[in-house]
C-alpha cells in the first residue's frame, strides 16, 4: 500500500471497493480512480495506441493520455474515460484498454519491435497498393490493432439532458484566480455561473500546501466555496466541463451528473450538455505541466511532477517509494519539498539548471539530464547525464516538470491565436480572442498565487465596470508571490531510445525530425503527418514540445515556428449528451390529428407527414396488405360515402382593409372579386415563378379570408405571408393568424356525403343553397361550425370544420352515421389514388422546378394584377412546349408497372440521359378504372397525347410502355362534384 | 340533436407531479386572438378597457387578472385569455379570432419550476430577468410556445397538436430536475 | 450565436430562420421588367465583412428583421424591423 497515513481530502471513514481488471481494490471517497489505483501499488493501467507500450497515469487532471479505461461492464460501457477523472464509487468496475489477451502480457507489443517501420507516414507510404487490398486486408487489420477503448454495439440506453443557461459572468475555473473572480463578481451583484471540471471546487488549490491569509490554502478555498454558495447570485457547477466558446457569448459545456454514483435515482440523466449565456466570461482555467521528452520517458512511474505532489497532498497516496524529479523549473523543486514534508523518500532531484539550488532536504543534481529509463512494466531505474557521466538511479517514480502551459484552449476555439510570452516560456491566450472573455491566474500567465488572485479580482473587477456596475471592495487574501524561474528545456539530445512526445498516439521526437526531414515543416502540417496532438487529448501534454522541435530544427524562434491551437470540444463529449433529448421519438416533436383516438381505436396504419401522424389506411378484419384496404376505401367513398381528418392542412385566418388586396398578390389568380360565401382553388408562385403552394381560400365576409395551404407547406407559406406582409408591402394593413389547430376539420366525400349531414347540421344543405365552391356557417346541437363544398376525391364532398375541443366527438359521430349507409374511414392511401384518378397536383407534382404552365395552369396566372412570381414566370424558357408539362400516363403493354420517379423515352431511343423526355411523379392502382395509372412531366406532353411512350426504371430494372393522356383519368367534366 | 362534447388537448394526460413540481392543464373558457388594424393599438386598447376591463399590455408582458387578461404573443398579436371571447366592439378596430380551441395550456409550479423550463427552452427566465407579468414566445423543446410568469410558476402554451409531445417534455424534465436534487 | 430581436430583446439564434440578403427589401415595380426581377431574384454581391441580411423571428415575435452581420466574425452591429428599415428608406 502506498497510502499515506495521513492527509488529504478523502473521507476515511468511507472505504470504497473497485475493480480494475476484475480485481477488487479499495480506496476512499475522494479518490479518482486513478489515485486509488496508485494507493494499492497498481501502476500499469493500458496499453498505448500504436505500439501496445506499458503506460501508466501521467497525469492527475483531464490532460491524461494514458490512464484511458472502460467503465461499467456489459453493453452500457463507456469507453475512453480518464481514470484521473473518474471518482470512484461502490462496484465500480474498470479495465484496462488496448491490450489482448491482458495488460501484462499483450501479443501486440510485437508492433514496438517492429517501430523502425511504423514511424510518422508509415501508413501513407506502405499501404499504397495494390488497390483492392486497403478495403479488405489493411484497414480491417489496423483498425484491430490500433485504437482506443471498443465500443458495445449496443444502443445507449443512458439518459442524457440538455439545458440552458444564462449568466452576466461565466468563471471557467474554481482556483484562485476562479474564486477571487466570482467572489468579486457576486459581492458586486452580478449574476455569476462558476464552473469546474473537478468534483472539489478549488482546482490547484486542492493540491497545494501552502498557505493563504494564513489558511492551508484547500481550507481557504472551500470557506469560499461555501460563501459562494451561500448567495443567491451564484450557481456553482462542479462536475462541469467549460467544452467550447461560440458565437455571441454562448458556451458549450458537459456536466457529469451521474458518473460518480454506484445508483442514480430514477430520471437522473448521465450528463447534461448545457448551453451557457454569458454576457462575460473569466477565464481561470490555470495551467497544465508540460513534459521533458527524454528516452523510454513513457515508462509506467514516469509521471508529471505536479501531479505527483497532487497525488500526495490531495488523495495521500505516494506514487512511489523513492520518488526522483526531474525539472527546469523551480516548480519541481516544490514538489519535491511536498514530497519530503510527506514523508515520502526523494531519491535525487535532476535539475538541468547549473545553478539550481534544493528548497528542503533531498538530493539534488544540477546541470544534469535523465537520458534512459528501465523496468520491465514499470520503473526501476533511471540513467542520469551529468558533467562527471551517466549515473545510474534506483526509483520508481519520476516527476518531471518542464515548465506549465496556461490552459488557451478555449481562446483558439474561434480562431484566436495564443501569443508567446518569453519570461515564462509558453504561450498565453491572446487578448480578444474570444469576445467577452478575459484571462486570470495561471491560464494568463500569471503563475503565483497572488497574482492568480489579483488578477482574477481585477479581471471582475473589469467586468463590473464595464457591465456599469461599482466594483466591490474585496480586499485580497496574502497568499505566495514566487517568480518564475524557469530554462527553457524541451528534449534532450545525444541519448540513445525513443522519447515520447505524445502518448496517446504514440508520436515521438524522431517523427518530428522525420517530419521536418521530408518538409512537412508548418506545424499545421507537422500535425498531420506525425498526427501529434491529434488524439482525444489534442495533445494537451505534447504539442509545445513538438513544436519546440521543430523550432530547433529549423533555427527559428518558437512564436516563428508557429503556435498550438485547440478546437473544441475541451475534452470529449459523448455524442448522446450531444443529442440529449432527441434520441428515439424525441428526435422532432410529434403532432396529433383530433381523431388520433378514434383512428388508433380502428386499426389506422400511421404515416408521418411532416410532423403529424395520419392514417394510411385502416385495416379491416381478413385485410391482410394495404392495398386491400385501400382499394376498398376508394370504392367506399365512390359508392357512398367516406371520411378523412384533413385537419392537418394549413388554415390561415385573413383578416384587414388590404386583405383582398394581399390575396391577390400573393395568389397568381384573383381574389377579391371572389364572392363572400364561396370558395376558390388558387395558386401561389415563388418570386423565381415556380409554383410553391395550392389550395383553396374562402371567403367570410368583405375583409375575412381564411386560406388552406397543403400540410407539408403550412409553415412555410405562413413565412412567406409574414415575408409579403412584412418586407414587401408592410403598407397594406392585412392581420393574419393560424387557424389550423382550432378546427377540426374533416372531408365528407363520396354520393352519400350529403345525405350524412342531413339531421346532423341544423341548416337545410341542398345545390342550391350550398353549391359547389359554397363555404358558411353552420350549426351543430349548440356548436357553431364551418363547412367547405370542396373535394380533393372527385366526389361530391363536403369539409366539416368544427371547434377542435369537439373533433373527437365529432368524429365519432360522422363516424356512425357513415357506418349506417356503408361508408367509414378512408386513409392517405386512398386519398391519393383519388387525387391521381382527378388529376389533382400535391407537391410530389409542384416540387419546386415546375411552373404554372408545366401543370396545365398557366391561366391563373392573372394579366389583370401583379403578384409574387408573375413576371418572372414569364420569362422565356417558363412556358410552352419545350417544357416538361403535366400529363397522365396508362400501362398498354404487357408489363403495368410505373414506378416514382423513374424516367420516360420515346419508345425507340436508348434509355439515356440524352434522350429523356420526362418522368413520373406519382402512380397508383386505379379500383375505379382497373388499372395501374400515373401522372408525370412530358417535354410537350399536352400536345402528345395518345402518344405511347416507355417507363424505363434502370435501378429496379422496369420497362413499361405507356400512353400518353389527359391527366384526369375519371369524371372529366366534373359532374359527381357538383351534382 | 347532437350534442358534442368538448374534450380539452391534455384532459388524459394531466395533472401530474413529481417531487414538489406540480403540472396541471389550464384550459381557459375563452382565448381571442386580437391583432390591431394599422394605427389602431390605442383605440383597441381603450375598447378592451371599456369591455373587458384590461389594457393591451407592452411587447412581451401580460396584463389583467385571471377571469380576463391580454397576453402578447408576437408583433402585433395579442391574445384574450379569460372567461369571455373578446368583445364584437373590439372586432371593429382589431382582427379577432377565435383560438381558445388552438392551444393547450398548461400550468408548472413549484419552486424548481425554472430549472424544468431551462431544460426545454432556450430563452433567459431567471427570476431576476423574467419575472411575474413577462411572457415570452420562444421554442419548448422545438415546438412554438407562449411562456408566462405566474406567481408560483409558469403558465405554458403551446399548438393542440402538440399537447401530448410538449406534455411529456416537461414531465421528463419535472422528473429530471427531482431525481438531480438528491444528488450531491 | 445570439441575435437581437428589436421586439424581444437578445434570444438564441435557433430561434431566427436565415434568408440572406436585405436586397429583398426592395422589390421592384410590376412594371421594372424581366431584367429587374431577374437580377431581384437571382443577383447576389457576396461581399466578406459587413453583410446586410434578413433573418425572420420564427419560434419568436414573427418579425422580420434586417441585420447587420459581419460574416466573418459572425458580429452583429444593428438590427431594426424590416417594416421600420423599409420606412426609413422611403
Amino acid at each position: 500500500m502506498s497510502r499515506l497515513a495521513k492527509g488529504g481530502q478523502l473521507d476515511r471513514s468511507q472505504q470504497i471497493p473497485f475493480t480494475f481488471d476484475g480485481q477488487t481494490y479499495l480506496g476512499f471517497k475522494g479518490d479518482t480512480l486513478a489515485s486509488a489505483l496508485l494507493a494499492n501499488d497498481v501502476r500499469l493501467v493500458g496499453r498505448s495506441f500504436k505500439y501496445h507500450r506499458p503506460r501508466g497515469i501521467l497525469t492527475s487532471g483531464s490532460e491524461e493520455p494514458n490512464a484511458l479505461m472502460q467503465i461499467g461492464v456489459g453493453p452500457q460501457t463507456t469507453p475512453n474515460v480518464r481514470a484521473t477523472t473518474q471518482e470512484i464509487y461502490r462496484g465500480l468496475a474498470a479495465s484496462s484498454q488496448n491490450r489482448f489477451p491482458s495488460l501484462s502480457f499483450d501479443l501486440m507489443e510485437v508492433n514496438d519491435l517492429l517501430s523502425p517501420f511504423l514511424s510518422a507516414g508509415f501508413y501513407y507510404k506502405t499501404f499504397m497498393w495494390p488497390k483492392a487490398f486497403w478495403e479488405k486486408l489493411y484497414e480491417p487489420v489496423i483498425r484491430r490493432a490500433a485504437g482506443l477503448g471498443a465500443l458495445s454495439g449496443a444502443a445507449d440506453a443512458a439518459h442524457y439532458d440538455k439545458a440552458f443557461a444564462h449568466c452576466d459572468l461565466l468563471v471557467i475555473g474554481s482556483g484562485p484566480a476562479g474564486l477571487m473572480a466570482a467572489l468579486t463578481a457576486a459581492k458586486g451583484g452580478l449574476d455569476v455561473i462558476l464552473a469546474d471540471e473537478d468534483f472539489t471546487l478549488g482546482g490547484r488549490l486542492n493540491s497545494e500546501t501552502y498557505e493563504i491569509d494564513g489558511a492551508g490554502c484547500s481550507d481557504w478555498a472551500a470557506g469560499i466555496v461555501s460563501e459562494l454558495a451561500a448567495m443567491k447570485n451564484v450557481r456553482l457547477m462542479p462536475r462541469t466541463t467549460i467544452t467550447g466558446a461560440y458565437d455571441g457569448g454562448t458556451y458549450g459545456a458537459l456536466e457529469r451528473v451521474s458518473h460518480h454514483l454506484a445508483t442514480a435515482p430514477d430520471h437522473a440523466p448521465l450528463e447534461t450538455f448545457w448551453r451557457i449565456a454569458a454576457r462575460r466570461a473569466i477565464l481561470a482555467g490555470g495551467a497544465i505541466e508540460r513534459p521533458i521528452a527524454f528516452p523510454n520517458n513513457d515508462r509506467p512511474g514516469v509521471m508529471m511532477a505536479g501531479a505527483v505532489r497532487s497525488y500526495v497532498n490531495r488523495f495521500a497516496a505516494a506514487p512511489g517509494q523513492a520518488v526522483s524529479i526531474f525539472t527546469n523549473n523551480d516548480d519541481g523543486h516544490r514538489t519535491a519539498a511536498d514530497l519530503v514534508a510527506a514523508g515520502v523518500t526523494i531519491a535525487a532531484v535532476i535539475d538541468t539548471r547549473a545553478g539550481a539550488v534544493a528548497v528542503a532536504d533531498y538530493p539534488l543534481i544540477t546541470g544534469a539530464q535523465v537520458v534512459g529509463t528501465s523496468g520491465r512494466l514499470g520503473l526501476s531505474e533511471i540513467s542520469v547525464r551529468t558533467s562527471a557521466g551517466i549515473r545510474k538511479i534506483k526509483t520508481d517514480c519520476l516527476g518531471v516538470s518542464g515548465g506549465w502551459n496556461p490552459s488557451v484552449h478555449l481562446t483558439c476555439h474561434m480562431n484566436g491565436r495564443p501569443v508567446w510570452r518569453e519570461d515564462i516560456a509558453a504561450f498565453i491566450p491572446a487578448d480578444g480572442a474570444i469576445p467577452g472573455l478575459i484571462s486570470a491566474g495561471s491560464a494568463l500567465g500569471e503563475m503565483s498565487t497572488h497574482a492568480a488572485l489579483k488578477t482574477g479580482a481585477d479581471a471582475a473587477a473589469e467586468v463590473l465596470k464595464d457591465l456599469g456596475k461599482k466594483a466591490p471592495r474585496v480586499t485580497l487574501p496574502k497568499a505566495e508571490d514566487a517568480p518564475v524561474t524557469i530554462q527553457p528545456f524541451w528534449h534532450v539530445n545525444g541519448a540513445k531510445g525513443r522519447s515520447w512526445l505524445d502518448m496517446q498516439n504514440d508520436v515521438t521526437s524522431k517523427d518530428v525530425k522525420l517530419a521536418h526531414q521530408e518538409n512537412f515543416r508548418p506545424v499545421e502540417h507537422m500535425k498531420r503527418y506525425t498526427t501529434l496532438g491529434m488524439a482525444t487529448d489534442q495533445g494537451k501534454t505534447s504539442n509545445m514540445n513538438g513544436l519546440a522541435i521543430m523550432a530547433e530544427l529549423t533555427g527559428r524562434s518558437i512564436p516563428e515556428t508557429g503556435t498550438t491551437t485547440f478546437r473544441p470540444p475541451y475534452t470529449p463529449v459523448a455524442i448522446g449528451a450531444l443529442g440529449a433529448h432527441g434520441a428515439g421519438k424525441s428526435f422532432a416533436p410529434e403532432r396529433f390529428i383530433p381523431s388520433d383516438a378514434l383512428a388508433r381505436e380502428k386499426n389506422a396504419r400511421f404515416a408521418e407527414v411532416g410532423l403529424w401522424y395520419r392514417p394510411s389506411w385502416f385495416t379491416q378484419a381478413g385485410e391482410t396488405n394495404w392495398r386491400q384496404s385501400c382499394d376498398r376505401e376508394v370504392v367506399m367513398v365512390r359508392a357512398s360515402v367516406g371520411l378523412c381528418d384533413v385537419t392537418t392542412l394549413g388554415k390561415i385566418d385573413i383578416q384587414g382593409p388590404d386583405a383582398p388586396e394581399f390575396l391577390d398578390r400573393v395568389y397568381s389568380n384573383m381574389f377579391s372579386t371572389l364572392p363572400i360565401g364561396k370558395v376558390r382553388y388558387g395558386l401561389m408562385l415563388r418570386e423565381d415563378g415556380m409554383v410553391m403552394d395550392d389550395g383553396t381560400s374562402a371567403r367570410f365576409g368583405e375583409n375575412h379570408y381564411v386560406m388552406t395551404t397543403t400540410t407539408a407547406a403550412a409553415g412555410q407559406v405562413m413565412m412567406h405571408l409574414d415575408f409579403a406582409a412584412q418586407v414587401l408591402w408592410p403598407e397594406l394593413d392585412v392581420q393574419f393568424i393560424s387557424v389550423t389547430e382550432q378546427w377540426a376539420q374533416f372531408a365528407v366525400a363520396g354520393p352519400k356525403s350529403r345525405q350524412l349531414l342531413d339531421g346532423l347540421l341544423s341548416e337545410d344543405i341542398t345545390d342550391e343553397t350550398f353549391p359547389y365552391m359554397a363555404c358558411g356557417d353552420v350549426t351543430i346541437g349548440k356548436v357553431k361550425a364551418r363547412l367547405f363544398r370542396i373535394s380533393f376525391s372527385g366526389e361530391h364532398a363536403y369539409e366539416l370544420a368544427v371547434p377542435a375541443h369537439y373533433g373527437d366527438a365529432i368524429a365519432r359521430e360522422l363516424d356512425k352515421r357513415a357506418a349506417e349507409m356503408g361508408g367509414g374511414w378512408y386513409g392517405m392511401e386512398a386519398l391519393n389514388v383519388m387525387r391521381i384518378e382527378k388529376g389533382f397536383i400535391t407537391h410530389a407534382e409542384i416540387h419546386g422546378r415546375v411552373t404554372a404552365d408545366d401543370i396545365g395552369a398557366g391561366r391563373m396566372v392573372s394579366a389583370k394584377k401583379d403578384c409574387v412570381g408573375k413576371v418572372s414566370s414569364q420569362r422565356p424558357g417558363l412556358s410552352g412546349p419545350e417544357r416538361e408539362q403535366l400529363v397522365g400516363l396508362k400501362p398498354v403493354g404487357t408489363v403495368k408497372q410505373f414506378l416514382g420517379g423513374a424516367h420516360l423515352f420515346n419508345v425507340d431511343d436508348d434509355a439515356v440521359r440524352m434522350n429523356d423526355q420526362g418522368y413520373i411523379t406519382s402512380h397508383c392502382f386505379s379500383p375505379t378504372l382497373g388499372h395501374t395509372i400515373a401522372l408525370g412531366f412530358v417535354k410537350n406532353g399536352r400536345a402528345r397525347m395518345g402518344e405511347v411512350i416507355k417507363m424505363v426504371d434502370l435501378l429496379r430494372n422496369v420497362e413499361t410502355k405507356c400512353e400518353i393522356c389527359n391527366p384526369v383519368f375519371w369524371d372529366e367534366k366534373g359532374g359527381a362534384l357538383r351534382g | 340533436m347532437v350534442d358534442l362534447i368538448a374534450k380539452t388537448p391534455l384532459a388524459d394526460l394531466l395533472p401530474a407531479a413529481a417531487g414538489g413540481l406540480t403540472l396541471t392543464e389550464a384550459a381557459p373558457a375563452a382565448i381571442t386572438s386580437i391583432m390591431p388594424f394599422r394605427g389602431k393599438d390605442a383605440a383597441c386598447s381603450t375598447a378592451l378597457k371599456k369591455a373587458h376591463n384590461v389594457e393591451l399590455p407592452a411587447a412581451g408582458h401580460v396584463a389583467g387578472t385571471d377571469s380576463a387578461r391580454v397576453v402578447w404573443t408576437g408583433r402585433g398579436q395579442f391574445f384574450l385569455i379569460g372567461d369571455k371571447p373578446a368583445s364584437t366592439a373590439v372586432g371593429k378596430i382589431a382582427a379577432l379570432t377565435d383560438q381558445t380551441h388552438s392551444w393547450a395550456v398548461m400550468r408548472l409550479e413549484g419552486d424548481d419550476a425554472a430549472a424544468v423550463l431551462e431544460r426545454l427552452t432556450p430563452v433567459d427566465l431567471r427570476a431576476g430577468s423574467f419575472f411575474q407579468g413577462q411572457t415570452a414566445r420562444t421554442e419548448l423543446a422545438h415546438m412554438m410556445s407562449v411562456i408566462s410568469k405566474t406567481a408560483k410558476g409558469f403558465e405554458i402554451m403551446v399548438m393542440r397538436s402538440f399537447a401530448r409531445t410538449a406534455a411529456h417534455h416537461v414531465l421528463e424534465a419535472m422528473h429530471s430536475v427531482t431525481a438531480q436534487r438528491q444528488i450531491n | 450565436m445570439r441575435i437581437n430581436c428589436p421586439i424581444c430583446g437578445e434570444r438564441d439564434s435557433r430561434e431566427f430562420h436565415y434568408r440572406g440578403s436585405a436586397k429583398l427589401l426592395d422589390r421592384p415595380a410590376p412594371d421594372a421588367g424581366a431584367e429587374a426581377f431577374y437580377d431581384y431574384v437571382y443577383i447576389r454581391e457576396n461581399p466578406t465583412g459587413l453583410n446586410r441580411e434578413l433573418w425572420f423571428h420564427d419560434s419568436g415575435c414573427r418579425s422580420w428583421i434586417v441585420a447587420e452581420r459581419n460574416v466573418t466574425t459572425h458580429e452583429f452591429f444593428k438590427t431594426e424591423l424590416a417594416v421600420d428599415a423599409k420606412r426609413g428608406a422611403k
